[in-house]
């Protein structure tokens, strides 16, 4: 069985390696300039839309069926309706702790405090990173909606990530649990300062929390407002790991984050601020809000 | 249709797929990387002088497709798996399954090798051993699976046996 029309192995190792070597001049390249970068993702982002949104409502159709009338209709409603219900408590608890550790502060530095409502724009999540380690995905809200890049992203559970890049109709999001991705954060109870970063993985990691701070399993992690991104008082996750330092000024600290990013499917797109303490309207999940 | 475009058409829809309806269907990190498995497919039986071209592309979409600020790590993955996979392929026995489904697995895992190494080399990415013990066994093993009806439906469009192709094609049962 003689090989039919197959490259010269000359010629083939020749194209094969000038084009291995031009993706590396090219991955170079965009490391430099990333705006190169957003500009073919946006360019793919506006051609996939349509259809990335046609599967979506695919798979919803697939899911709903599934859910809703195979899967004993009567329980599923009921379960929907209390996890739904356990969420809003949870999000409600969570706020109510912080605004009383806040309002305590307050009146012993300030005695005053100014609370804003927080303007959002609900979306839902169309499309996912094409990697398996999923990093991003894809809403289908844009620059047309007020979408820009920076602002921060929640769901009903805490914070999701913040705004990459926009198109007219949709714009990327970069999940929490990614590498390049950092928040920065207080554990509610003891006000402990760090900053919470990706590892790729479902699980985060608290970084820069001094080795004399009080961390314990458990805690509840919260957004500080001083990274200019995310307003102060989110829910980001519960502590799950405290090592002791090794020889280290600082502890490590792994976090759950309180979003599934493997489930995530109506988000809030939080319009930025710019440190100040805000109020957040229990009533503006992103179901409700919808 | 001309193979090369089957091909580009048959990425694109797997890029779509496995990042929206597939997501929602398989747990874990299961989601097949259909690149790979066409790049496979290609090296088998399609072995034109500018195939790798076309494989660069291929890379080039997932690129475009994903999140990442960088652009040619994918590209490059393709490329250096393809020209692997052409070069061992002349002494493997294609007419088995177990050939194909071994070999898109290796493709899959040599991918997220090279993938990961380019973007710590220009990023702050998952450290390889990371991506290499959590996402990527389980993206290999779902491309494996699915190689197999990939490329069942491709021999089934004729690509299989395309012309200019090796004539040692696939030829297990269908």
């Amino acid at each position: 069985m003689p090989p039919i029309n197959i490259q010269s192995p000359a010629r083939l190792f020749g194209h094969s390696l000038a084009l291995f070597f031009a993706g590396l001049i090219l991955s170079s390249l965009t490391s430099k300039y990333p705006e190169v970068a957003k500009i073919g993702h946006s360019m793919v982002s506006e051609v996939a839309y349509p259809v990335q949104s046609g599967m979506e409502a695919v798979a919803e159709g697939l899911e709903t069926f599934w859910d809703e009338y195979i899967n004993l209709v009567g329980l599923v409603y009921e379960n929907q309706r209390l996890s739904e219900r356990l969420v809003a408590l949870e999000a409600e608890n969570s706020k109510l702790l912080e605004f009383g550790a806040e309002n305590e502060r307050l009146r012993k530095i300030l005695g005053l405090t100014q609370s804003l409502p927080i303007a959002g724009v609900a979306a839902n999540v169309i499309g996912y990173d094409p990697s398996t380690w999923i990093k991003a995905v894809t809403i289908d809200r844009g620059s047309l909606d007020g979408i820009a890049e920076g602002q921060s992203v929640i769901d009903g559970k805490g914070v999701v990530g913040h705004i990459i890049s926009t198109t007219a109709k949709s714009a990327r999001v970069i999940l929490l649990s990614d590498h390049s991705s950092a928040v920065d954060s207080i554990i509610q109870r003891t006000r402990a300062r760090g900053v919470v970063v990706g590892s790729g993985l479902s699980a985060a990691q608290m970084n820069y929390i001094l080795e004399r701070e009080d961390v314990r399993i458990g805690d509840r992690v919260i957004t500080s407002g001083l990274d200019g991104i995310f307003p102060k008082g989110l829910f980001v996750g519960v502590v799950t790991e405290v090592n002791p330092p090794a020889r280290k000024l600082f502890r490590q600290v792994q976090v759950e984050p309180a979003s599934d990013f493997t489930k995530l499917e109506n988000v809030l797109v939080i319009a930025k601020l710019k440190g100040e303490i805000v109020e957040i309207d229990p009533a503006a999940t992103p179901k409700e809000v919808k | 249709m001309p193979a090369g475009y089957v091909y580009f058409f048959a990425s694109l829809l797997g890029l779509i797929l496995q990042g929206s309806l597939l997501r929602k269907l398989i747990p874990f990190d299961l989601v097949p990387n259909f690149s790979v498995i066409l790049i496979v497919h290609i090296a088998f039986f399609w072995q034109r002088q500018y195939a790798v071209w076309l494989v660069f592309v291929l890379g080039l979409l997932v690129d475009l497709f994903g999140s990442a600020a960088l652009l040619g790590p994918h590209a490059s993955a393709a490329v250096l798996i393809y020209l692997f996979i052409t070069v061992i392929s002349k002494r493997l026995y294609m007419e088995s399954i177990m050939t194909l489904l071994v070999v898109v697995f290796s493709a899959s895992l040599l991918n997220s090798l090279v993938v990961t190494l380019i973007h710590n080399q220009f990023t702050e990415a998952e450290s390889l051993w990371t991506v290499m013990s959590s996402h990527a066994p389980f993206e290999a093993i779902g491309s494996a699976v699915f190689g197999y009806f990939v490329f069942y439906a491709l021999k089934k469009l004729g690509m299989a046996n395309h012309s200019g192709t090796r004539s040692a094609g696939f030829s297990w049962s269908s």
